[in-house]
């Protein structure tokens, strides 16, 4: 009896549940959009380095997004897989530079809160210049 | 000797600035004739944030040290080649 309850309730509530987290997942996606703002090759022109802004509607505002893909692949609609920080671009003066075909080199003198900085990634290394530290906080990828 | 850290760092900025201004204007890619001298420029980019982490007041932040000995090194591994300077950059992080 206690059994089959537990079944009954699994297929009432755990499921529908499960169901309806993945739409949410799937509708804020549709929500977001990215936007290139910068794009560089790296010098064996094997990678490229995207920075690009992440909005999720009017209440979400900006967020600056970087991600190392390579060269011949395009930009998921997904935050950036390399580096995520509060506001534009512009407002964190955000500059990337190849150090090397495996080192990129991010430089921000923003004071926006800094979500992700991945040390590396595909093999290649991001070395960074930040003027707020960033904390090992819970990730939270806008 | 009092040295005037604050006021060379806001130097530093102007000379990065100029500096980065200089890079970004050359297009030269890998293999052509002018893609030594923008890393050269890049080199000179990457030493003044050295040098700005040295002289900023209080503890000297070493993941920064790191971070920047990390971009010379890279670099400077394209004109020295057999100096095994990359094999020192896996060195920089192995303990953080």
């Amino acid at each position: 009896m206690k059994g089959k309850l537990i079944k009954l309730l699994s297929l009432v509530i755990i499921i529908p549940a499960l169901l309806l987290i993945i739409a949410l997942e799937l509708l804020m996606d549709d929500f977001c959009q990215n936007d290139v703002h910068l794009e560089v090759l790296s010098p064996d022109k094997g990678h490229k380095a995207i920075l690009f802004t992440r909005s999720c509607g009017a209440t979400t505002g900006y967020s600056s997004q970087l991600s190392i893909i390579k060269e011949h692949d395009a930009l998921d609609n997904e935050g950036g897989n390399v580096f995520v920080m509060d506001n534009h671009p512009n407002v964190n003066k955000l500059v990337i530079n190849w150090l090397s075909d495996s080192a990129l080199h991010v430089l921000s003198n923003g004071e926006s809160r800094i979500y992700k900085a991945e040390k590396k990634i595909s093999g290649i290394t991001i070395n960074y210049n930040l003027a707020k530290e960033h904390k090992a906080t819970p990730q939270q990828e806008k | 000797m009092s040295l005037d850290k604050e006021k060379i760092i806001q130097t530093s900025w102007e000379m990065h600035d100029a500096i980065e201004s200089a890079y970004l204007e050359l297009s030269a890619a890998k293999g052509d004739e002018q893609w030594l001298d923008k890393q050269r420029i890049l080199l000179a980019d990457m030493a003044i944030h050295l040098l700005q982490t040295a002289l900023k007041p209080d503890e000297i932040a070493l993941d920064k040290l790191a971070n920047n000995l990390h971009a010379i090194l890279t670099i400077t591994d394209q004109f020295l080649p057999d100096a095994k300077l990359k094999e020192a950059t896996e060195l920089l992080f192995k303990n953080s």
